[in-house]
Parts: structure tokens; C-alpha cells; sequence
């Protein structure tokens, strides 16, 4: 009986090693992969696995971290794994040219403040939802590759489609685009940000972007 | 008999052409819109009636505020999830004789078929659509209405528009809304006092279920209205597409190259907090 359940315990520890080794040998594959399209799009699709898991390590975190450490991590996240020089200059769109050299920096210096403090809002709305990678397509443009996932929810409620838009851009993986149930952050921010320049001007939207990122704190 | 059923029917139609009429010209003013304002990546918003959409916003804001968001929350606050989703079913229940007649109109069999069983299973054995069977047995929900019709027929979208009570909209979608209250069997099976009632269940059941979301939406985004605009037209651009994957418009990448001096600094951001 015991022998038995030693014998079991031992084959299930080699199973689990053997199970590590055929990942680090993915890891290892994945990292010197060739140029082919295939190996592209599963490297985009690990790229956006390794994102998730990070978002939920932090996420999850909800007794061991305060709310300004899981801020921040999450700010490191978003800084490494999202082109921000792309994102923030194509949320602007026209008025990036209209823009004094002094507007421009301001505007660069707020940006990642107020996307963190957007989306960092929804920390505490975290319930256990997890999420599965569903597929990786090319895009017709410039190259991307969409991973498609899913957040699946503990509640049972239907689960929410999110995309990925992933693009190589000076040798690395960056994310330019989030769709969520087909709804681009992107172009919704851009809709949003062109509005307020509008009805205040320049110097009134960054003050407003200002406001909300003090508003939070 | 049947002549009185004729004419009646004749009559609505009647009513629906005329409808019909006044999106086609309505979005016919809506496409002569001056090219200086269009975006140069064409991608640009079409809401010539702004000042009185943000008149007719603030007004369901301010009622929402003081009805329908607290009862979506009392509502949330005293019916458990179990009973919220058996609601929530027994609305949609009633819904899919529309979603089959659209999916029919849109000659999109395999929706109007998964409609027509959903309706047939859930009332039966989901107990008159308590219990959504038919989406246990690989018959998810497909949902059809006659702004998604209009929209397949190849009708724009026409301006944005606010409606009083319904609130985001637009001529297609408006017009959708009053044809489906025509064709649905359950507005003339229905007595008066039902049919309100219904409606009220539906707002209210809709309602709690973006309780947080809206909140979210209302408290991060710098322009609620404009935010709230947006999310409306590509949401049902989404519905349109049946949920496929949305077309991937163009995002230009911002090089070093371009504006290096006022460029922003990736690696900087990130140390910032340290």
C-alpha cells in the first residue's frame, strides 16, 4: 500500500519534471524561432500568454500588495509590453501636428499617468476571472498579428472577448491595440481625446487629463 | 375577416416604408458632410446634431440618476444573481420570435434556425425561457433586430442621435427599434399595461447589468458623452458583424525617427516610478 503510493508520488514528480522540461524546451524553441509565419504567430500568442499571467499575478495580489504597489506593477506592464510612443502619439491623431513643441511634452508627460489611472480604476472590480488564448491571426495591415483570448468568469456570466493587435516594432513585441468584444481602445480614446480638443482646445484637454490623473490620487 | 388582416397589415407596411423614406433621406444629408471634416485616416465621427444629442444626454443622465439607476440597484441589492438570470432569460425568451424574423430577413438561415429552436426548447423544457436550455445543448443566443436588418440591407447609420429615454441611437437603429415593436407577436398578444410592463423589466434587467460598467465609463473618461458615443457605434458595428472579427483600421508605428525632440521616452516612463 505504501510502496504503492510512493510509486505513484515518484511517477507523478517525474511526469511533473518531464512536463517542466518539454516547457523550457518550448520556451527555448520559441525564443530562437525562425522567421516563418507560423513561428511568428506563436510567438505573439506566448508573448500575449506571458501578459496575461503577469496581469493576473497582479491582480490577484489583492491581500499581499497595497493598491499603489499593484499600480505600479501594473505601470511596468503596460511600459514594456505596449508601444506607448505609438499608442499616445495615434490617440492625439491630427493634433499631435497642430501642437506647440511645449504642448507636446506635456501631453507626453501626462499620458501614461492617465492610462494607468484609467485603467487601474478597474482593479478592484478583480473576481478570479482567468484567461485562455483562442487563437492568432495575421492581419492584413502593416504586419500585425491579432491573438484572440477570452476572460473567462468565475460567475458563470458569458465570457469577454479580447484582442490583442501585436506588432514587431524595433525588434520586439508590443501591443498597439486592445479590442474588447470588438470595441478598439485605440480609436474610442482617439474619438474621445479629438472631442474635448474641440470644445476646450489644446491646453483645456491636457488640463482635464491632469484633473483626472490627480483626481485618483 | 381576412380583409380587415389584409389592410391592416397593408397599413403597416405602409407605416414602415414611410419610415423607411425618412432614413434614406436623412442619411442621404448625413453622407454630404464637408470633407474638411473628416479625419485623414477617414475615420471620423458623424454627429451633426451634437448641441441638442448633449442636451437630450444630460436629460437621461439626470433621470437615470434619480430612477432607473437606483431601481437597477435595489433591484441588484434585493433579487439574488439566480433570479436576475432567470429574468434575464425569460426577456430574451420573448425576444426570439424578432431574432428569428431578422434572421430570416437577413437570409442568415443558421441564426434564424438557432432563433426559431431556442424559442421552441427554452419555452418548453427551459419552462416558458426560466432556463436557458438551448444554450447547454450548443444553441447560443442570436440576437437579430431590424437596425441590424437595415444595416445587412447596406443603410448607413446615419448621424448619431440621443434619443428621450432610449438613449444612444441613430436614424437606422431608431427606425430598427420601431419596426421590431411592430413585427413582434408579443406586442399585439399582449395587453397595454403588459406591454409596458415588459419594457420597464427590460430597462431595468438591461440596466443592472452595466451598473458598474457605467460608473467605470462616467468616472475615467474626460468626454462621458463622446466616450459614450463611440462605445454605442462600435458596439453595433460589433452586433452587425455577428461578433466576427472587426476590420483592422489603420494604425500608423511612431518611430524614432519621426519627432525625436519632443519624442516620448519609453524607458523614462518606466524608471519614473521608481
Amino acid at each position: 500500500m505504501r510502496s504503492l503510493s510512493v510509486l505513484t508520488l515518484s511517477a507523478a514528480t517525474a511526469g511533473r519534471r518531464q512536463g517542466i522540461a518539454l516547457l523550457a524546451l518550448l520556451v527555448f524553441s520559441f525564443s530562437s524561432a525562425g522567421v516563418s509565419a507560423r513561428a511568428a504567430d506563436s510567438e505573439a500568442s506566448e508573448f500575449i500568454r506571458d501578459l496575461g499571467v503577469r496581469a493576473v499575478d497582479v491582480l490577484r495580489d489583492k491581500e499581499g500588495s497595497t493598491f499603489a504597489e499593484r499600480e505600479t506593477a501594473f505601470r511596468h506592464i503596460l511600459v514594456e509590453a505596449f508601444h506607448i510612443r505609438t499608442i499616445s502619439r495615434f490617440v492625439l491623431g491630427r493634433y499631435w501636428k497642430s501642437a506647440t513643441k511645449a504642448q507636446r511634452r506635456a501631453y507626453n508627460d501626462v499620458f501614461v499617468d492617465f492610462i494607468v489611472r484609467v485603467y487601474a480604476s478597474r482593479f478592484d472590480s478583480y473576481n478570479g476571472e482567468t484567461f485562455e488564448i483562442m487563437d492568432t491571426l495575421e492581419s492584413d495591415k502593416q504586419g500585425d498579428v491579432i491573438v484572440r483570448t477570452r476572460i473567462l468568469r468565475p460567475t458563470g456570466d458569458p465570457p469577454i472577448g479580447v484582442d490583442y493587435r501585436v506588432r514587431v516594432i524595433e525588434g520586439e513585441y508590443r501591443v498597439v491595440d486592445i479590442n474588447v468584444e470588438g470595441i478598439s481602445m485605440l480609436y474610442t480614446h482617439r474619438i474621445e481625446f479629438a472631442s474635448v480638443i474641440n470644445r476646450k482646445g489644446m491646453d483645456g484637454f491636457l488640463e482635464e487629463l491632469r484633473a483626472q490623473v490627480e483626481a485618483r490620487k | 375577416m381576412t380583409f380587415r388582416v389584409a389592410s391592416r397589415k397593408l397599413r403597416r407596411w405602409t407605416q414602415v416604408l414611410a419610415m423607411l423614406l425618412v432614413v434614406g433621406v436623412v442619411s442621404g444629408c448625413a453622407s454630404s458632410n464637408s470633407p474638411e471634416n473628416l479625419d485623414e485616416d477617414e475615420y471620423s465621427v458623424n454627429d451633426p446634431f451634437e448641441d441638442i444629442n448633449r442636451i437630450t444626454f444630460e436629460v437621461n443622465r439626470t433621470l437615470d440618476g434619480v430612477l432607473l439607476g437606483p431601481l437597477a440597484e435595489m433591484y441588484v441589492g434585493v433579487v439574488p444573481r439566480w433570479g436576475r438570470e432567470r429574468v434575464t432569460n425569460v426577456l430574451n425568451n420573448l425576444g426570439e420570435p424578432v431574432n428569428f424574423a431578422n434572421g430570416l430577413l437577413q437570409w442568415d438561415l443558421e441564426r434564424a434556425v438557432t432563433s426559431m429552436l431556442r424559442f421552441a426548447f427554452n419555452s418548453t423544457i427551459g419552462l416558458g425561457g426560466i432556463f436557458d436550455v438551448a444554450d447547454g445543448i450548443g444553441l447560443p443566443r442570436a440576437a437579430e433586430d431590424f437596425g441590424q436588418t437595415l444595416a445587412i440591407w447596406g443603410v448607413d447609420e446615419g448621424p448619431y442621435l440621443v434619443l428621450p429615454l432610449f438613449g444612444p441611437s441613430n436614424p437606422r437603429d431608431a427606425v430598427g427599434m420601431g419596426v421590431d415593436w411592430l413585427m413582434d407577436p408579443f406586442t399585439r398578444a399582449l395587453r397595454s399595461h403588459e406591454k409596458y410592463q415588459r419594457m420597464i423589466a427590460r430597462g431595468i434587467d438591461v440596466r443592472s447589468r452595466f451598473i458598474d460598467e457605467l460608473d467605470t465609463l462616467e468616472e475615467t473618461s474626460i468626454d462621458f458623452y463622446a466616450a459614450m458615443r463611440e462605445l454605442y457605434r462600435q458596439h453595433r458595428a460589433g452586433e452587425i458583424r455577428n461578433g466576427e472579427l472587426p476590420p483592422t483600421l489603420p494604425i500608423p508605428s511612431i518611430t524614432l525617427e519621426d519627432y525625436t525632440d519632443e519624442e516620448f521616452d519609453q524607458a523614462t516612463a518606466s524608471d519614473e516610478i521608481e
